[in-house]
């Protein structure tokens, strides 16, 4: 059976909804595309696993200019660890957007659980999707770098 | 004063029991008292959830109320009645819910209500379906191609392929579109439904342009499995080369036992000329059990003369080895050694080469063979080799076991530390064994991986850095361009020779290739000449 491309729409709105939000960051999506291999398009990601309607993954990762620019954006000039409040600020709003998703999801009929995300940094650095099935990756562009969510729902 | 009103004076547990008495009233009733309350929440979670709740106990209760909210202006009212018609699959919803989408002004409105239509699944919902399917919105469009997949349309056929065909052009192959993923699946799945005009068109795109797609067809041609069979079997014989392998590789992880007649029928028809998609024939019915795989292998044991050809014969042999098996091959190799025929020389080098350790066994008790398979042990010079056999000869029987694995033992050559590093990475057991054996006899240290996952995680644990990489074009997990594109980002690996080895013949995946950082290609077939060759001038350039 497919996977359920049903599922993405509420995770692309949660992401621009949240950004917006929370780091007054305004992305514009991009066209999804097909991503077939494990390595992540950027510096840092938060990957969350998620079960119930179906089981999958979603990942948010982001260039560093664009992590940096949430950091910023959402503790100001209090940043204390570069490296610690990065990873926690991503994580964060990974964590935003999937509940969020999840939220309207729900109200969909569709209900998921979602775990607590984790953080994974470095140049190349891949990320493991839950399931084997193909990943689609949609890329957005914002003001201050780009960042790609990646979906991956069996 | 209203319901709703005298509500949200009271108490939780009044609350509770407003809400049953409520639920005594007509539902249509109650529902239009409960309704303020729902579009105008109260704030307390507890008490917002009751409501919800009771709503969805009141509508449970007659599906024509269900459908009448799908109109309502009131949208957190109109999307609960969505949700149900949902998730209650209500077929009688379904005009309402056309009408609904039709009139849908913006893609979020239109994709959730044909989420809903696709899941509730009846056939008047395709019409609708089609006319999406080309969306300017990709996630629609791919919503609607997902689900006149799994509504088996096959009216569809056409528009499905052209999808993919489009994705498959010159200037457009580059990404895979997620509606060309989408209509790939659905074209599987409306073949699982029994259409195998679906499965026809699916195959055409076999070979498609980009790797992500053409992977995603061969998962989803194996995952119909048995019925692909016999829409496959014309494909093996198709005038491109790499559909031919494309579709062996397909019928190898089918792995059923169907696919031996397509298979042999097309040995039988030539398609082994070409020594790739031989290669590919035979580790396809490696995987195929049976008796016909059985002896089809045996028939080309005497013939194949082509080294990687052979070994793939062998590694499928071992694959299915029994004793009968093992008597039959020691026949063989004999009737060729009586007849002065090289290639008595030539099987027992791939049973070396192969690492077949169960045919080894069975041809080692023979005096003579078991005497010419100990000599080409002593001069293969790789170190691993050695000591896999040298393992095995512990379970051999025989007057010579003894002074025979002393004797390897003294020859196992000595440490590696010093070779040149070799790095190959191929998703076939028998090429792997290919660069194992010819690697190791110009005097690499040869590690192998089986795709460009595998071989990132060996590169990154790795100290020090491999002197060249092999890598193969089209394997799971990560394919050789993805896996080029991320050595090279890796400062170690900016200069490092990397080889490609494929059977691709096309230009347009060379140039895919040579963007990616690919430095030179090794078209397959080679002979472990060619590639030694291609190994030794590389290590002449990068020693000079």
């Amino acid at each position: 059976m497919s996977t359920g491309i049903e599922v993405a729409k509420p995770f692309i709105n949660a992401t621009v909804n949240v950004l917006a939000t929370m780091a007054d960051i305004h992305p514009i999506p991009g066209k999804p595309y097909v991503k077939k291999n494990t390595v992540a398009q950027g510096d840092v990601s938060a990957v969350i696993g998620i079960t119930g309607y179906k089981n999958g993954s979603i990942s948010v990762t982001f260039t560093k200019k664009c992590a940096i620019a949430l950091v910023k954006a959402m503790l100001g000039d209090d940043i204390q660890d570069l490296l610690q409040d990065t990873k926690d600020a991503v994580g964060e709003v990974t964590n935003m957007i999937s509940g969020q998703a999840r939220a309207g999801l729900a109200e969909m009929g569709m209900v998921f659980q979602g775990a607590t995300p984790s953080v994974i940094m470095g140049d190349n650095h891949s990320i493991t999707h839950v399931t084997k099935s193909p990943i689609m990756a949609i890329p957005f562009s914002t003001a201050n770098g780009d960042f790609t969510v990646e979906f991956c729902f069996e | 004063m209203s319901f709703a009103d005298s509500f949200r004076s009271l108490d939780f547990l009044e609350q509770a029991q407003a809400l049953q008495e409520l639920q005594a009233k007509p539902a249509d009733e109650a529902i239009a008292e409960l309704l303020p309350l729902f579009t105008t929440p109260i704030g307390d979670t507890a008490a917002d959830s009751m409501v919800r709740s009771s709503l969805r106990a009141m509508l449970q209760q007659d599906d024509a109320l269900i459908i009448d909210g799908l109109g309502s202006k009131e949208q957190a009212y109109a999307a609960l009645c969505l949700e149900m018609a949902g998730s209650r699959k209500l077929a009688a919803a379904v005009p309402a819910l056309q009408e609904k989408a039709l009139t849908a002004t913006d893609p979020e409105a239109l994709q959730s209500t044909l989420a809903i239509l696709g899941s509730i699944g009846t056939p008047e919902t395709l019409p609708l379906l089609r006319h999406h399917a080309g969306h300017e919105d990709a996630v629609v469009a791919a919503l609607c191609i997902q689900y006149l997949g799994s509504l088996g349309d096959e009216q569809s056929i056409g528009t499905l392929a052209s999808i993919i065909r489009t994705n498959n052009a010159e200037d457009r192959y580059n990404v895979c579109e997620i509606t060309t993923w989408k209509a790939i699946e659905a074209l599987g799945d409306i073949g699982t439904k029994g259409s195998a005009d679906a499965l026809r068109s699916l195959i055409e795109f076999i070979h498609h342009n980009n790797p992500a797609a053409r992977r995603i067809v061969q998962e989803t041609l194996v995952r119909c499995g048995e019925i692909s069979i016999p829409m496959l079997a014309p494909a093996l014989l198709d005038p491109d080369i790499d559909s031919r392998i494309m579709a062996a590789n397909a019928l190898r992880d089918i792995n059923h036992k169907a696919a031996a007649d397509p298979l042999i029928k097309a040995l039988e028809h030539g398609a082994a000329v070409d020594a790739n998609v031989g290669f590919a024939i035979y580790e396809a019915l490696g995987q195929t059990p049976g008796v016909k795989s059985l002896v089809a292998l045996t028939d080309a044991l005497p013939k194949e003369a082509e080294p990687s050809t052979l070994m793939a014969v062998v590694q499928a042999l071992e694959a299915l080895a029994t004793p009968m098996l093992g008597k039959r091959m020691g026949e063989i190799v004999t009737d060729r050694m009586s007849a002065h025929d090289p290639q008595a020389q030539r099987i027992l080098q791939a049973v070396i080469a192969a690492h077949a350790i169960q045919l080894f066994l069975f041809l080692y008790t023979d005096p003579v063979i078991g005497r010419l398979l100990m000599g080409l042990l002593f001069k293969c010079d790789d170190p691993k080799t050695m000591a896999i056999f040298l393992n095995a000869l512990g379970n051999a029987t025989g007057p010579h076991v003894d002074a025979d694995m002393k004797a390897l033992q003294a020859a196992v050559p000595a440490d590696a530390a010093d070779r040149p590093k070799l790095l190959a990475i191929d998703d076939s057991t028998a090429m792997r064994s290919f660069y194992r054996t010819h690697g190791a006899a110009i005097g690499f240290d040869v590690t192998l991986a089986e795709h460009g996952r595998e071989a990132l995680d060996i590169v990154e644990g790795q100290q020090d850095a491999f002197d060249v990489v092999v890598v193969d074009m089209n394997m799971p997990v990560m394919d050789g361009i993805q896996f080029t594109e991320k050595l090279r980002a890796m400062p170690a690996y900016a200069k490092t020779p990397v080889i490609m080895a494929t059977t691709e013949s096309g230009r347009s995946q060379a140039t895919l290739a040579r963007q990616c950082g690919v430095s030179s290609f090794l078209p397959k077939p080679f002979t472990p000449e060619m590639l030694q060759n291609k190994l030794g001038k590389i290590l002449e350039r990068s020693n000079g």
